[in-house]
Order: structure tokens, then sequence, then C-alpha cells
């Protein structure tokens, strides 16, 4: 569980749709669509799997259709479920791990058709054998905060204690907590505070003697500085105070065998990311690995903890060996060699080291899994979590780079339409939510290629302001929004036009939350460019962002705000799409969670009356009980079919003045719907 | 080299035990090391790890396919458990065969070295206990072999593998 409160909104929740197959394939691009699409929206079968210590069974979620997620424990030698976590009303399994051959321990979370995880419902422990299970945490325990409160569950201590980073549950402080760490014993439930941190919502840094040696964390008030403090004795040092903007050096770890070396990220002298060793008496920094254009994600080290590795993504996922003869090397090459054009993660391994379960994915595969026994050394196949859609059928997605008009240079995401030639085709360009340090990346996306399977090129673009490619790229474009971080999406259709792939006559604009934004603002800035918007749970006018929603009601929220959208009011209503209805030209769509606090509520019904009051053709469609995003499975195939059929019509085979599909199937919610045709002219 | 300089009581209870006889175990040279970082630590390491790796070779070279990798108990054997809490250092080797179905028949052990018989025999008693997929003909003599090492310069040890706690 995540404690610190993320300001970005959220980056393209799940949409994915699903006109009714059967009534759909006969008409529009569906008839052309290679997977049903309810099975392209069905939930996998699992997320995760994690084999015991001893290789005896896997543990893995999986989530249901109303969005909570439930452990099942197979027995490996049959890989039967012979017992499954599932809790009561909205208590769900966020995280989990094996503590010993017969013990699992879960952490739980609130889930809802209002938020995926509201805070950390407790820490338990789980006997397999006996299937006992007792809460280790309540959230209650240490009055700290008086009220609920959150954990996060963190490294092993020893056989019995972990280390338990405590803060208040829920998003509603002005300022930013203080945290406390805790030794807790798992079997006993018996939590020893050991210290508070000594800046806000910290993350710590603990040795191999399991000491407290740095605390990374923040101002009350500020998410975009970055403080670091250092333990002396029993004294907070202060060692660093940060603006994101400007470079950060962040503790990592430290090194597993010299106590003299800890590892730090950092771009204080570069705009990206890099690692380095540091060494802790002399100060004295040794890069490891820094990329140019992209921050590193991570550097793989060996078992003497010498770095091998490192990763990174600047347009596709790539590995890059800094020891190539290194055994773990040569050993994920050998792996690469029998899963080409796949990505390989090591999601498990037993404690002997000896078998490994493997996730392998791309873009068309959300991952199957696999055992590996490093003894015999064979690979078997394990589970296929969505064994209802073929790989092969799933539409491809291609890293793409392009100029932007003043000669940046801009990564994007192709996603196309299987067995359909890449020409001419229509195109929704899909602008990522966030928008600042969020980034868009290759790989599966359920959302993309939904839309794609209907018949859609979609393109997804990192625009300025994006994370991972260096400081200046992420926060130099803040106040920007509406101005050069749109433009960027219309170059991004200039170069699909102009490189055959799209027809420019047949473009439409879509996304979530900022990418709502930039949908509506496409068809005010440039009204001849898109023949038809989506807003999803869309940020309309940067004055109610500024004012209203659960970022404004905290103190560091207002000052991201004032950052990010300017503090001048009429300037931020220049740079909104609400005030400016009269430009929009293109049919609208407008779908919003009734219950959204990130991208008020308030934000659609203005929109909506000044698109009424224009009398402009736009349709609506909520969701009563979501909030910034849909969540349950039928609200999303309804949401998910209605935007297909809006595309449909604007830009594929149907014509604007068609009637829109019903979208209703048995398990529909009947989310309210409205089609407002507009007047002539 | 390996040294056969047993006692007679100790051969004749190895002998009981299915093993061959007790030998002295002798450590790794690690001259090769001096250089390294805690070079005893390192040296240790490297040592499991080409001791694992033959292991998988030998078994490699053989096709065989696990249906089931039975680990240790270390619970069922308080010898063996004392064993590893008293950091004793030695080494086995332990031959098995295959049969058509895949199960494992004349499992031996050889060159046990002086206080490890508990480790050896819990270790033979486990690889009887695994199940390979069904072959064409038999597979005799896979060597399988351990060594128990422990640092001076810390209690770091490769998790698991080298020490037989699962």
């Amino acid at each position: 569980m995540k404690l610190v409160h993320a300001v970005a909104l959220a980056a393209g929740i799940a949409l994915a749709q699903v006109p009714d197959a059967a009534p759909r394939a006969e008409s529009g691009s569906q008839a052309d669509s290679p997977l049903a699409l309810t099975d392209i929206i069905a939930r996998p079968k699992f997320l995760d799997l994690k084999v015991s210590p001893d290789g005896r069974y896997f543990a893995g979620t999986a989530v249901m259709d109303d969005g909570k997620a439930v452990l099942h424990i197979l027995d490996r030698s049959t890989m039967a479920v012979i017992h499954s976590e599932v809790y009561d009303g909205p208590l769900g399994v966020g995280a989990f791990d094996w503590h010993d051959n017969e013990h699992l321990l879960i952490t739980s979370t609130w889930k809802s058709e209002l938020a995926e995880g509201r805070g950390s419902a407790g820490v338990f422990l789980l006997n397999i054998k006996t299937k006992d299970i007792h809460r280790v945490w309540g959230g209650e325990g240490s009055a700290d905060y008086g009220g609920f409160e959150g954990a996060d569950l963190g490294a092993r201590i020893d056989d019995e204690h972990y280390w338990l980073t405590v803060g208040p549950s829920g998003s509603t402080y002005s300022e930013f907590p203080y945290f406390y760490l805790y030794k807790l014993n798992i079997f006993t439930g018996r939590a020893i505070k050991v210290l508070k941190s000594p800046s806000r919502v910290a993350s710590f840094v603990i040795n191999a003697d399991n000491e407290v040696t740095h605390a990374i964390g923040f101002p009350p008030d500020d998410f975009d500085t970055t403080i670091v403090h250092r333990r002396v004795g029993e004294e907070w040092v202060l060692e660093g105070t940060y603006r994101n903007a400007e470079g950060v050096s962040l503790p990592v770890r430290w090194h597993k065998a010299d106590p003299d070396r800890i590892l730090y990220r950092d771009n204080r002298d570069a705009q990206t990311i890099g690692y380095y060793w540091v060494d802790a008496k002399t100060g004295k920094k040794e890069l490891i690995y820094r990329h140019p254009g992209v921050d590193v994600d991570e550097v793989v080290f060996n078992d003497d903890d010498e770095a091998i590795a490192a990763k990174h993504q600047y347009d596709y996922p790539s590995y890059v060996p800094l020891k190539p003869d290194d055994p773990l090397v040569v050993r994920r090459q050998r792996l690469v060699a029998a899963f080409p054009d796949h990505q390989i993660s090591i999601e498990s391994s037993t404690a002997d080291g000896i078998e490994h379960v493997l996730r392998v994915h791309n873009d068309r595969d959300q991952g199957q899994f696999y055992l590996w026994n490093e003894y015999d050394g064979k690979i078997r196949h394990l589970l296929d979590p969505r064994p209802q859609v073929k790989a092969a059928d799933f539409p491809p997605t291609h890293a793409v780079t392009f100029k932007a008009r003043d000669g940046m240079d801009l990564v994007g995401y192709l996603t196309v339409p299987k067995h359909r030639e890449m020409k001419n085709l229509p195109l929704v360009v899909l602008p990522h939510g966030g928008p600042h340090g969020i980034r868009d990346s290759w790989g599966y996306d359920m959302e993309a290629a939904t839309i794609a399977n209907a018949g859609y090129a979609v393109l997804k673009i990192n625009y300025r302001g994006s994370g991972g490619y260096g400081k200046d790229f992420h926060y130099q474009w803040y106040r920007h929004w509406g101005l050069e971080m749109q433009d960027d999406l219309e170059d991004g259709v200039l170069w699909a036009a102009g490189a055959g792939i799209a027809d420019i006559n047949r473009v439409c604009i879509y996304g979530a939350s900022y990418g709502g934004y930039a949908s509506l603002m496409g068809v005010v800035k440039t009204p001849d460019r898109y023949q038809c918007a989506i807003g999803y749970v869309g940020v309309y006018d940067l004055n109610i962002m500024h004012d209203v929603g659960d970022i404004s009601r905290s103190r560091a929220g207002q000052k991201y705000l004032d950052a990010a959208l300017g503090t001048d009011p009429a300037d931020r209503a220049a740079r909104s799409s609400t005030p400016h209805v009269d430009r929009i030209k293109a049919p609208v769509f407008l779908v919003h969670g009734m219950q959204d606090d990130r991208a008020h509520f308030q934000h659609y019904e203005e929109m909506r009356e000044a698109l009424k009051a224009k009398g402009h053709r736009f349709e609506t469609l909520l969701v009563p009980r979501a909030g910034h995003g849909a969540r349950d499975l039928a609200s999303v195939r309804e949401v998910s079919c209605r935007m297909i059929d809006f595309f449909d019509r604007h830009i594929g085979d149907r014509k604007p003045t068609d009637a829109p599909d019903d979208c209703q199937f048995p398990e529909s919610k009947k989310l309210p719907y409205e089609y407002f045709a507009g007047r002539p002219g | 080299m390996k040294l056969l300089a047993v006692p007679l009581v100790a051969l004749a209870l190895a002998l009981a035990a299915g093993a061959e006889a007790e030998v002295r175990f002798e450590r790794p040279d690690c001259a090769a090391f001096k250089d390294a970082f805690k070079p005893e630590s390192k040296c240790i390491r490297e040592t499991r790890k080409r001791w694992q790796e033959a292991n998988f070779a030998a078994l490699q070279k053989t096709g065989l396919m696990f249906v089931h990798m039975a680990r240790p108990d270390i619970d069922t054997s308080p010898a063996a458990r004392a064993a590893i809490e008293n950091k004793v250092e030695g080494s086995f080797t332990i031959r098995f065969s295959v049969a058509t179905d895949g199960t494992v028949y004349n499992v031996r052990q050889e060159d046990v070295t002086d206080g490890i018989t508990p480790l050896a025999a819990l270790w033979a008693d486990t690889i009887a206990q695994w199940t390979f997929t069904r072959i064409d003909k038999p597979v005799t003599d896979v060597e399988y072999r351990r060594i128990y090492l422990y640092s001076s310069e810390d209690d770091a040890q490769t998790p698991g593998e080298s020490q037989g706690k699962h």
C-alpha cells in the first residue's frame, strides 16, 4: 500500500469496452474485430503468482468482477485451488507474500466502486495448513492519530518480526502526516514503536544490522520537494533538501556486504536519474549507469552486489548488460532466447533459488506464468490468466518517435488493429492522465487494445510534462496545460497522417482525467482537427480544478495547483475548455463518475450546461457509484460499449446521425445516458 | 585430495547408514580471492555456486525432467539441524538412478566427510522422493554433490541452498 498521496490525476483508467458482441458484430467496425470485447475486458484469472519457499504451493491474487481481489492457494502437484481468502464486504486482498512454508502475510485493503484501495485495512497471517487466519495489525493499535491508520509492511527483520510503516489512512489531511516505524511480531501482533519520521510521509533505509540509517520524506506542504535525513545515534541530521525540479539525491539501500557503500539514485548533475555507489565515509560517488535521455528504472545486481545490468525504457524496454559475462546476464540471455519479443520477469523463487515463477509478457499478452527449474533446466507453463484471448489476435503496439513543431523529440506508442493494413486508419489519440510525472510505456494496454480491436489506430504520446524523460521535460512544462503540451498531441496526429498510418479526416481524441482535459481542449484549440472527443472523468475548467476537489484540500495540493495550473484565474480560464465551448465543432461525449473528487463532478456539470446552452451535439454517461473512473466490470463494459459506439458513429463505418447503440446487456447497470442532438446550424 | 583416516567406529556407523566411508574434509583453496572484499565469503559463495552448477550440468546431461522435486525437511533430523547450527563443514556425493516410470532408485552416499553424515542421509532420503517424467530407458548414476562451508568474516550465506535449510 502506498501511503504517499500522489497528486497525479489517474493515468488512463482501465476503460476497456465491449459492445454487446452478437448485435454489435453486425454493424460498424466491430464486424472486423478479431476478439470479442467481453473477453478483452474480462478480469484475468491471476494477477500474480508466488511460489512457496519449499516449492510445494503457489499463491496468487485474482480480481473478481466487482473489482475486489481474492487470494488463491494452489497445490503445486495438481495446480488445484485448495484454499481461497475471500473477505466479506469491501475488504479485499492487497499485497501478500510467503513468510515461510506454512504462513502467508496478507495486507488487505478496502475496495469499492469508488476506489481501488482505500488504505490498509490490516495485516493478516494465514496458516495454509490449518487455514487459520488472524489479524496481526488492525490499524487501531497505536493511537498515533487517534483513528484508523494505514500500514505498509516492510522488510523482514527475523523469523518473527517485520518493519511496519504506519500513517493515517485516507487523504483528508491538510498537511502531510508524519509516519511511524514499528517492529511487528507477526505471530503475537505485538508492535513496538521504533521512531517517528523526521519528515512527512517518509520512507526509511535500513542497514544489514537492522538499524534505520536514512529517512526520505517531504515537507508538510510540498510534494515537489524531497528531504533526506541521516540517523546519527538517536538524532536525525539533515542530509539534503531537494527541489525535485532541480534534482535529487536519494539513498536507496546499503551494499549487501560492504558496510561503507550505499546505493543512491541521483539526477542533480544530469537531466535523468542515474544510480551511484556512494562511499558513506568519504562521500565519493561512483556512477553505475545513466542513460542520457531517460531515467534508469532499475539496476540489476548479482550476489556480490556488482551491477550487472541496467533497465530503462526510452521507447521499447531495454536491458543494458554492464557485465555481459556474468552468469546472471548469461542466464537471462538464455531466457530471452526462449521467449523472443517478450519481457520476462522473475515473480518469485523458492528458498533454494532453484525454481522461479516467470511472468512472460509483451504488448499482446498480459503475461503467461511459467515455472523455470534451473536444476533440470526446463521451463513449464503454469497458468494462462486470460485463456479466452489469443495473443496472435491481440492488437500489437509499436513505439514511435517524432518531432514536435518546435523540434522537441517525442516518444509515443501506436496500437493498431489486427488483420488490417496499417494505412489510412481512423485514429484515436489517447493522452494519458497525470499529467506531470506520468508516462506511457510499451506493453499490454487493455484500453488501447480494445479501441484498436474495434478498428482504430490508437496513438498514446508522452507529451512534454510526462515523466521519465528528464527533470526539465517533467517540470518545465508546469503552467503549460493547453499550450505546448496540447500541441504535442496534434503533432502526433500530423505525424501519423504524414506517415500514411492515419486518415487525417477521421481522428478523435479521448482521454481520462488530464486526458479528458486534453480531449476537450483539443476540440477547443483546434476545432477542425478532430471529428469527435470523449472526456472521461475529465478536467474541463482549471479554476474548478484549482478550487474544488481532493487535491485542493491539502496545502501541498494547493501549492502544486498554483505551480501546475498558474495563479491567475483569467489565465486558467483561457486554458480551460468549458469557457470556450463556442469554439467546439466536433461532437462530444462526456463520461463521469458522480462521486469523483479528483476531477470533481462539477467539471462535468458545468461543461454539460455550457454545451447544452450552446445547443451543441453531445452525449453524456454517468456512473453514479464511481469516483475517478468506473471499477466494476458491468460499468466498465457499459462505458466502453458507449465509447466504441461513439467512435463508430463519428470516425468508424457508421454515420454521425445513426442512432446510438443501447449498450445494454443482462448484467447492465443501466447507467444514465443522455443524447443531445443539438440545434441545427 | 580426500583423506581416508577415519576411526573404525565412525566407519562402521557410516557403513551402517549406507555410506561408503567418512572422509576428512578439506576446505577449498581461496588464494585466488585474496584481493576480493571479504575474500573468504566470496570464495565460499563461488565454491557453492560451482558445486551447484556442476549438479545442474549433471542432471541436464541426462535430459530428465522433474515432476516432483522434494526438499529436505531439516526438522525431521535433529542431527542434521545440529550440524547446521554447529556450522559443521564438509561435503558429500550422492548417486542415484531413475527408472523408466520416473522414480528414483539405488540412492548411494559417497565421500561423506566427518560430521556431515546426518545431512547426507537427509539428502539421500529427499532424493529418493524425487520423481521425473517417464523416460524410455533408465538413467543410472546421476551425481549430486553438496558442500557446507561457513565464513568467519560474517554470517552471510547463500540463502537456503547450500545449508540445506528450506
